[in-house]
């Protein structure tokens, strides 16, 4: 199940509601597309040919059905018998067809279910679960890998039908997965996971005499927040298009960062985007665990409890109750001579607060306090005044005992150990199938339903197959080419 | 192909021959001016009502902040317990007119006789425990924010979706708007049927001005003449294309169905809408030049922030007056608008972290909430409730009259905390509920404590009447009947939810239970008007 405070499980994609403001959206969209596309007859020929244009209107009607044919099967993503053709060329008339009509049919096919929906009707009528059509896989495997319509290349594949050969599918399915356009697909997973919208505006408080103290040189820029998200969405995309697996993501020490801003952060350069990105210089800096955007707040002060949830949470999925509603929610405002850590651990210890935190949420994000709020390494922390006068400094402590899995007492003092034990632990890969379970299916997993499917998802990730592996493990399993009509 | 261009003064399409006909019936008019007034009120039927809702975040005002003085409770009601009124009074206070810090603004827009058409209301309780959320206002108890229990549709996709509120549809462009970055507004699976289920997703919401300019008055004061009006409307084609599908002979899952179910009665919607014209008998004014959307940034410009909704406002009471929608949402909230109107900036999670969460004690946070809701109070809600108060609805009334427009409130008076949610109206809904009170509905004889680590709840938390029988009173006030929404488990609207046995100790740190206090009597007592209001 998921966490509490994981809306709809953390995944966008399983909010499968319609709204009106879509559909609203989607007309008037659709409209002045096709509004846009009809608005000359330079257009309308490019679009559809001459025979759209020339002098004869005798040709229209068959010119329209050729575009229907044509444009409509690619963007319904199945071919359109004749009676679908007829269809929407409807009432546009035979001879002439004016551009008001074609701009209609446009609007028609833009709208219609076959395009707004991955309809799939499968190849048997009566077995509850058929295959798929070779057109339905072909549609399942781009919006999986490239949240695209089937390319040219799969159309033919799908169209000869060798689609549904299995050596076939195999190299189509590496093609995708190896495909830049796997990218954006690829963010979005991690995005979800990691929870990286929820990274406040860093240059909020850039005006705020304390945060202008705390960030000393180092104020921030508005595409700050941008930038560190950035950073870990190419951590994990150059781990994967390098052959790495999910341990090498959690340890990639490389800094991804382009701007000068959170290179500077991480003290080394600005990467070129293109050449081999520069090591972190500091053996402290782990990886995943610190990067900019896992610890950054966009304050003068650190979140441990929030970086120990995130580890219990996203990483390792050991699911965290709610609080208490008589709880102090005030986040830790450091006293004047109390460390971060040490007045989280005064909020925190006492009552019935302390049974979770003290042993489970806090000990994780205590030991990445080597690291500041926004991102820089130290091993004190200062404090401030409303003025931003330093008040003290005070020596960081981030030793703790995280127990990342149960009854290991071991004590670690920073992210490079507890990174070791997220790892070793493999409940970071088995937590990570589940997740990617969530994303590819846009749904809950169920243990009765889905668990082959889970656990081979987590069998590829435990052994630290590579990445790339991991993801295609689902195109690859047997479910993935059928539909379920019950 | 022909050219869309060339003449066709011939085709006159039927909207348009309409529109004639209609403009000569109206070139003869019996001017009400000639009437008695007998005859104009027996010919003037019943104005139509309109339901407007602001919720705003977190609550956490301090009672001393929010409510009245309890001198102002003049009153007494043996009800289920003892419950209180007075009439609510306005001082002055230089050019202000002062009800509670919150609830003050200028004298200009906060006169007696607005002060009579209000109500406010204390002592209402989800008794559940919620933290945050957006819906629990309008009725979407989600203590479970992934998974609700138990949900219920908020009341205004009730009403939207009601034969009895909207007996027509004829001149409504749509049915409700909501508006914010987000709303708290939940409306069934497929609009209007109740065994659809509820969405899991809240309805979708719009921020722009002009936006909602075009969705509820665009075209009213122009008549199109695009050749395109000569041609059948697409959207008939496109609805068609949803039916033929899922009326067809190709196999298909039943989610798959109820999917084109939805999605068919959201065409048929937008069918419905783009053949609407607005009333004939109200003034549109153009199109507003400029977006309320351009005003961003605007986190800590409190000017600007009040701005981005008078904007707002400006468009909604005209189609409110219009009739173009006749119900309206609003979900306001610092941390995904970015406003706070103060000069403080909400700086994503730091108002919510340093400010709301510290209200209870910080003297200075508390002074930010009350000045946040006090802006919102006198710029916001008073400005829509007195351009709403400007408009005649031609029986000697305003469309304010006619209206109930209420403010509600993430939490109570102690944020989290959804005891004494605090409620403002204004308009009396035609007639349907008393206004000019001040109700305070706590039951005074079972003081609750929550054993806050912060120690700073104070006295802040009693129990009162159930958050409920609001719901149920604004349903009644706006004519929806109660065979459209009657729940089995008592007699109001909204899920009968109770306190899990881990939060019992706000009742037995004090001796009782919760079942004590939130009684199957006082579920019963949901079915009814609030005390005072009938």
């Amino acid at each position: 199940m998921p966490a509490p405070g994981d809306l709809k499980g953390g995944y966008a994609r399983i909010d499968q509601s319609i709204q009106q403001t879509q559909i609203d959206a989607i007309y008037a969209t659709a409209s002045a597309i096709a509004q846009e596309l009809t608005a000359s007859a330079e257009r309308i020929a490019a679009m559809m040919g001459e025979c759209a244009t020339d002098a004869s209107a005798a040709n229209d009607r068959r010119c329209l059905e050729q575009f229907i044919g044509n444009w409509g099967a690619r963007i319904m993503r199945a071919p359109l018998d004749a009676e679908d053709i007829a269809y929407y060329a409807g009432d546009a008339g035979n001879a002439p067809v004016s551009r008001e009509a074609v701009a209609d049919v446009i609007t028609a096919l833009l709208n219609a279910p076959q395009t707004l929906y991955r309809v799939e009707h499968g190849t048997e009528d009566v077995q509850p679960v058929s295959a798929l059509s070779a057109f339905e896989v072909a549609a399942r495997l781009t919006y999986h890998f490239w949240q695209t319509p089937p390319d040219d290349e799969l159309w033919a594949a799908a169209e000869d039908g060798s689609l549904l050969d299995s050596t076939v599918y195999g190299t189509e399915l590496d093609r995708l997965v190896n495909s830049t356009l796997a990218r954006s697909a690829v963010d979005e997973l991690v995005a979800q996971w990691l929870r990286l919208e929820e990274l406040p505006p860093l240059d909020a408080l850039n005006a705020d005499p304390t945060f202008k103290a705390f960030a000393g040189a180092q104020l921030p820029p508005a595409s700050a927040r941008q930038a560190m998200i950035d950073d870990v969405l190419a951590s994990m995309w150059s781990t994967l298009t390098s052959g790495g697996t999910l341990s090498n993501f959690l340890n990639d020490r490389h800094s991804y960062a382009k701007d000068d801003y959170l290179a500077g952060i991480y003290q080394t350069t600005a990467w070129d985007g293109v050449s081999a990105p520069p090591s972190f210089p500091s053996e402290r800096r782990s990886g995943l665990l610190t990067r900019a955007a896992m610890l950054s707040t966009g304050t003068a002060g650190t979140r441990p409890i929030h970086k120990g949830y995130l580890v219990r949470n996203a990483l390792l999925c050991q699911q965290i109750g709610a609080p208490p509603p008589n709880v102090n929610t005030n986040p830790p405002t450091p006293g004047a001579n109390l460390t971060t850590r040490q007045t989280v651990s005064q909020l925190t210890s006492g009552g019935i607060c302390g049974g979770c935190h003290l042993g489970i949420i806090n000990p994780p994000g205590f030991i990445t306090e080597g690291f500041d709020g926004l991102g820089r390494e130290r091993t004190e922390e200062k404090l401030f005044d409303a003025q931003g006068n330093v008040t003290s400094s005070l020596p960081v402590d981030t030793s703790a005992v995280p127990e990342v899995q149960r009854g290991d007492q071991r004590a670690m003092t920073d992210a490079v150990q507890l990174s070791q034990a997220v790892d070793e632990s493999r409940l970071y890969h088995s937590c990570l199938a589940r997740h990617y379970f969530r994303f590819a299916l846009s749904r809950f997993e169920s243990p009765e339903q889905d668990g082959c499917l889970l656990a081979e998802i987590e069998a590829a990730a435990r052994a630290d197959k590579p990445v790339m592996d991991v993801l295609k493990v689902v195109a690859q399993s047997a479910s993935f080419k059928a539909k379920r009509f019950e | 192909m022909t050219d869309g261009n060339e003449p066709y003064a011939l085709k006159i399409n039927r909207r348009l021959l309409l529109r004639g006909a209609g403009g000569a019936l109206l070139a003869l008019p019996i001017l009400p001016s000639l009437l008695t007034s007998r005859e104009a009120q027996a010919q003037a039927t019943a104005p139509n009502k309109c339901f407007v809702h602001f919720r705003t975040p977190h609550g956490g005002i301090s009672t001393a902040n929010m409510w009245p003085k309890d001198a102002a409770l003049t009153e007494k009601l043996a009800y289920a317990h003892e419950v209180r009124r007075g009439p609510l009074t306005v001082a002055t206070n230089g050019s202000d007119a002062v009800i509670s810090p919150v609830l003050t603004a200028k004298a200009t827009a906060l006169s007696s006789q607005l002060a009579a058409k209000m109500n406010i209301l204390r002592g209402l309780d989800i008794p559940t425990y919620m933290a945050h959320n957006f819906g629990g206002a309008l009725g979407y108890y989600d203590a479970d924010k992934s998974a609700p229990g138990d949900p219920r549709a908020t009341i205004d996709q009730l009403m939207a979706h009601s034969p009895a509120f909207y007996p027509s549809i004829d001149s409504v462009r749509q049915r409700s708007v909501a508006i914010g970055k987000g709303s708290g507004s939940y409306g069934y699976r497929t609009p209007g049927m109740r065994s659809s289920g509820v969405s899991s997703s809240a309805i979708s919401a719009t921020e722009s001005s002009q936006g909602l300019f075009d969705t509820l008055l665009a075209g009213a004061s122009s008549p199109s003449t695009s050749p395109m009006a000569t041609r059948p409307p697409v959207v008939d084609r496109i609805l068609d294309s949803y039916k033929r599908l899922r009326n067809g002979h190709k196999r298909l899952s039943q989610a798959d169905k109820l999917r084109l179910d939805q999605h068919i009665n959201a065409v048929a919607e937008l069918q419905r809408r783009l053949s609407t014209t607005v009333s004939a008998g109200c003034q549109v004014p153009t199109r507003p030049a400029a977006d309320n959307l351009k005003l961003r940034p605007m986190d800590g410009a409190p000017e600007k922030n009040l701005q981005f909704f008078t904007m707002i406002n400006e468009v909604l009471a005209v189609a409110m007056n219009c009739g173009a929608t006749r119900i309206a949402s609003f979900s306001i909230d610092e941390n995904n608008q970015a406003l706070t109107f103060t000069g403080r900036a909400a700086q994503g999670e730091d108002w919510h972290n340093n400010v709301a969460h510290a209200a209870s004690s910080s003297a200075s946070a508390e002074s930010l909430i009350k000045d946040f809701n006090q802006a919102f109070f006198s710029g916001v809600y008073l400005d829509l409730v007195n351009r709403l108060d400007s408009f005649s609805d031609g029986a000697g009334g305003t469309l304010l009259d006619n209206s109930l427009v209420a403010w509600g409130q993430e939490s109570g008076n102690v944020t989290h905390f959804a005891f004494s949610m605090p409620v403002v109206t204004a308009g009396s809904a035609g007639g349907a509920i008393k206004t000019g009170s001040y109700c305070d509905y706590r039951n005074l004889g079972r003081r609750l404590s929550g054993d806050s680590s912060t120690g700073s709840e104070g006295d802040m938390l009693w129990p009162g009447l159930i958050y409920n029988q609001w719901l149920t009173t604004a349903l009644m006030a706006m004519g929806v009947p109660v065979s459209e929404w009657a729940e089995t488990s008592h007699a109001g609207y909204g899920a009968k939810v109770t306190y899990p046995s881990e939060y019992a100790y706000f009742f037995t740190n004090q001796g009782f239970s919760a079942n004590d206090v939130y009684s199957d009597a006082l579920w019963q007592k949901t079915g009814e008007l609030l005390p005072f209001l009938k």
